[in-house]
């Protein structure tokens, strides 16, 4: 491999790093980047629709979420009855990126290092042994991360406002709106949402 | 080399442990619980009676039943000027308001491992993919075995490509070391599409003084080196300083610019290191060594231009490069004064050729030593010789002390113990094939192993041992179906005698071609039989 293949191997991986860090939720010094934006959240309906959006609001008969449509280029308000809704997960809390990373970064090049060397060395056995040396840094940090892991909010079953209630901070408007401010909200222009 | 790259990792994996996977936590504040004068660092948002929304990165502070914070406001229909302002809020004009923490917790310890070892282990699955020869050992063709690995060691008669130019080598395999596995286990291998015919092979220690070292010399002598200085001065035919490239023996070194590889269009032309080395008076004789090897320039010579260019003609030219001596000699003798390199030492203005060093081979560095006379001259100037991008040199030193090797080195061939095969049988049939210069050869196909054990004498306390492989030999190149069933150059035919047209196609197949070929070279091998060989005591 020639010094400048190694180099731009080193600044792809150096590039790729600055994946770490969700740039639109953190700083660089990892504390919280606000917005006026909610939460992400997956509805389920009884019907087993299910509803992937910003968490908007929510009164004591719906859950209201911005969805996009299925092109991506519009978003509506939608309103889910409380009483339809079997599963509710609040999904941007939880960075789950270092599964990427792990079995992109460290259990993906210990296989192709067992794989390359029982090639190379015409043994699988000895490529076996080559893949579980290296493959021990991937097995520690996925337990680390797994073990450490939030758990992300959630609820199912037969779900009511008090239960819900317990969520609504993670909405853009985690308290009870008046029916003008609804209003208001429902004539948000698209381009503001 | 190394060095550098483990700098750049060292880099790498810093910049990894900085980063690290966060999550975020919210919690509601209760506001008729916050105290006057309370001052709050983590970032925030204020949600208005009014549906306004404030959001205060770096927190705010309470006092007198008011928020004053800095921060961006959007009004409820979510627009915002995106002005950063401080705002003083009386608390019961706000509805709600919510803390966002950072949660790493036991992931900074994740965060860590992978820091550390993502960017090697990503960088050397590449590296080995793309290089698996470098990255797991060499391969051909000898290896010595230690701790229970086998290491590349040297490879032999790199261009003795018929039974016409089958020629002598000498090969250092390990040197000045202390103490070494007995039995030594040499491994011979055949990874190529090659057939070898191995005539003579015979192991030689060479026992000297300690802090010295013992190098092979172009006619197959051994030469003993106290001291190792540089050139004074280093630069090549184009003038330009290469001295940094040659001092340090580093795996960076000096080849020749694609530009003086062009000039080969016109003709013959040479590229040329030109170097001053100081001399102690009354020193009549200087050591030199070069650490170096072959580019495959030389290899594509002999496959593109050679072989290839001539199409099913390959099968007869083949034939009578094996079969007709005068021929095969007339090839020898071109291919000579076109290889290797010429050393030239300069006395009274004039560069006088002093010792020619023949091709070493592309697959590992070699380390070449030869005697140059000094003509009594304090200052003396040593030309190198060669055919632009055939080599690259990696060290280039010299050894001006006095002492008589012949004092100080002791030389002893050692017998080989015994021999397997790769199915682990004990082959005592072939111990005679080796052991002269006859008519008797060991001759090994593609995937062919064969173990060599040797035991060596004991030395003394006061000295170390260099090992070397005396042998002789030449192969045959496998004529691959696609050579024979197209032309790789439709408008070029290799002739001997054509000088321009063959330097002409050189250029044009060794600059077209030589980075993928160098890429290809480390890739291609021939996987040896499954090696069944015991433990020898």
């Amino acid at each position: 491999m020639s010094r400048i293949s190694v180099i731009i191997v080193l600044v792809v991986l150096l590039t790729l790093q600055s994946c770490f860090i969700p740039k639109k939720e953190f700083t660089s010094n990892g504390s919280v980047l606000l917005s006026p934006r909610g939460e992400t959240i997956t509805v389920t309906t009884e019907d087993q629709n299910k509803w992937k959006g910003e968490f908007v609001f929510l009164d004591e008969q719906f859950v209201y979420l911005f969805v996009e449509d299925t092109e991506g280029t519009q978003q509506e308000l939608k309103s889910i009855p409380i009483e339809s809704i079997v599963q509710f997960s609040v999904d941007s809390l939880v960075n789950r990126k270092w599964k990427t990373f792990v079995f992109g970064f460290q259990i993906a090049p210990a296989v192709v290092l067992g794989l390359t060397y029982a090639a190379y060395a015409d043994d699988i056995g000895d490529g076996l042994r080559v893949a579980g040396i290296t493959l021990i840094p991937g097995v520690l940090s996925l337990l680390a991360f797994s073990l450490s892991q939030p758990k992300r909010p959630e609820l199912e079953g037969k779900i009511d406002y008090a239960m819900l209630k317990d969520l609504l901070k993670y909405a853009r408007y985690p308290f009870t709106l008046t029916p003008e401010q609804k209003e208001k909200i429902f004539r948000i222009p698209v381009k503001y949402r | 080399m190394i060095r550098k790259l483990l700098f750049l990792l060292m880099i790498c994996m810093l910049a990894y442990t900085g980063c690290f996977f966060p999550s975020k936590k919210t919690e509601l504040a209760n506001i008729t619980d916050l105290e006057n004068l309370k001052k709050i660092t983590t970032p925030s948002k204020i949600y208005l009676n009014d549906g306004s929304i404030l959001l205060f990165q770096n927190g705010f502070t309470v006092k007198d039943d008011q928020i004053i914070g800095t921060g961006i406001s959007y009004i409820l229909n979510n627009q915002s000027d995106q002005e950063m302002k401080t705002f003083t809020i009386p608390l019961e004009n706000v509805a709600a308001l919510t803390y966002h923490e950072t949660q790493t917790g036991a992931g900074a310890i994740g965060s860590f491992i992978t820091g550390v070892s993502s960017v090697p282990l990503t960088f050397f699955a590449l590296y080995c993919l793309a290089d698996p020869k470098a990255c797991f050992g060499s391969c051909p063709t000898v290896y010595i075995k230690e701790n229970d690995q086998y290491l590349f060691c040297s490879e032999l008669f790199s261009y003795s490509i018929s039974p016409h130019m089958e020629a002598d080598d000498l090969d250092l395999l390990a040197g000045s070391i202390n103490r070494i596995e007995t039995p030594l286990d040499i491994r011979i291998t055949n990874e190529a599409l090659e057939t070898h015919f191995i005539n003579k092979m015979r192991l030689i220690q060479v026992t000297h003084p300690k802090n010295t070292a013992v190098y092979p010399t172009p006619d197959n002598q051994l030469l003993l080196f106290n001291e190792f200085h540089p050139p004074q001065e280093a630069q090549n035919s184009q003038g330009l300083n290469v001295l940094s490239q040659i001092i340090k023996d580093d795996e960076i070194g000096y080849r020749s610019p694609d530009d003086l590889v062009l000039k080969l269009k016109e003709g013959a032309h040479f590229d040329f290191l030109d170097m001053k080395v100081k001399v102690p008076s009354s020193t009549s004789n200087i050591k030199l060594l070069l650490k170096i090897r072959n580019t495959l320039l030389s290899t594509i010579l002999f496959y593109e231009v050679v072989l290839a260019s001539q199409g099913i003609d390959a099968l007869s030219w083949t034939e009578k490069i094996n079969t007709d001596p005068v021929y095969a000699s007339l090839f020898k003798s071109v291919y000579d004064t076109f290889s290797g390199i010429t050393v030239k030492v300069k006395k009274d203005g004039e560069w006088l050729t002093v010792k020619k060093i023949n091709d070493v081979g592309p697959i590992a560095y070699k380390y070449v030593a030869a005697v140059l006379p000094t003509y009594n001259q304090e200052d003396l100037e040593v030309r190198l010789e060669f055919i632009p991008d055939n080599f690259i040199f990696d060290g280039i030193f010299y050894d001006h002390s006095h002492e008589e090797d012949e004092d100080n080195i002791s030389v002893e061939t050692l017998d080989c113990s015994a021999i397997f095969d790769s199915e682990g049988q004990e082959r005592e049939d072939l111990k005679n094939l080796l052991i002269d210069e006859d008519n008797l050869y060991l001759i090994t196909e593609p995937s062919d192993v064969y173990h060599f054990f040797y035991r060596l004498r004991d030395e003394p306390e006061d000295k170390v041992v260099s090992l070397f492989v005396r042998s002789r030999g030449y192969y045959t190149e496998w004529l691959r179906g696609k050579w024979l069933t197209e032309k790789s150059t439709p408008n070029y035919k290799f002739d001997l005698f054509d000088f321009t047209g063959t330097f002409n196609q050189l250029v044009e197949s060794w600059l077209g071609s030589k980075k993928m070929m160098e890429e290809m070279f480390h890739k291609t091998r021939i996987p040896i039989r499954k090696d069944k060989c015991p433990e020898y005591r």
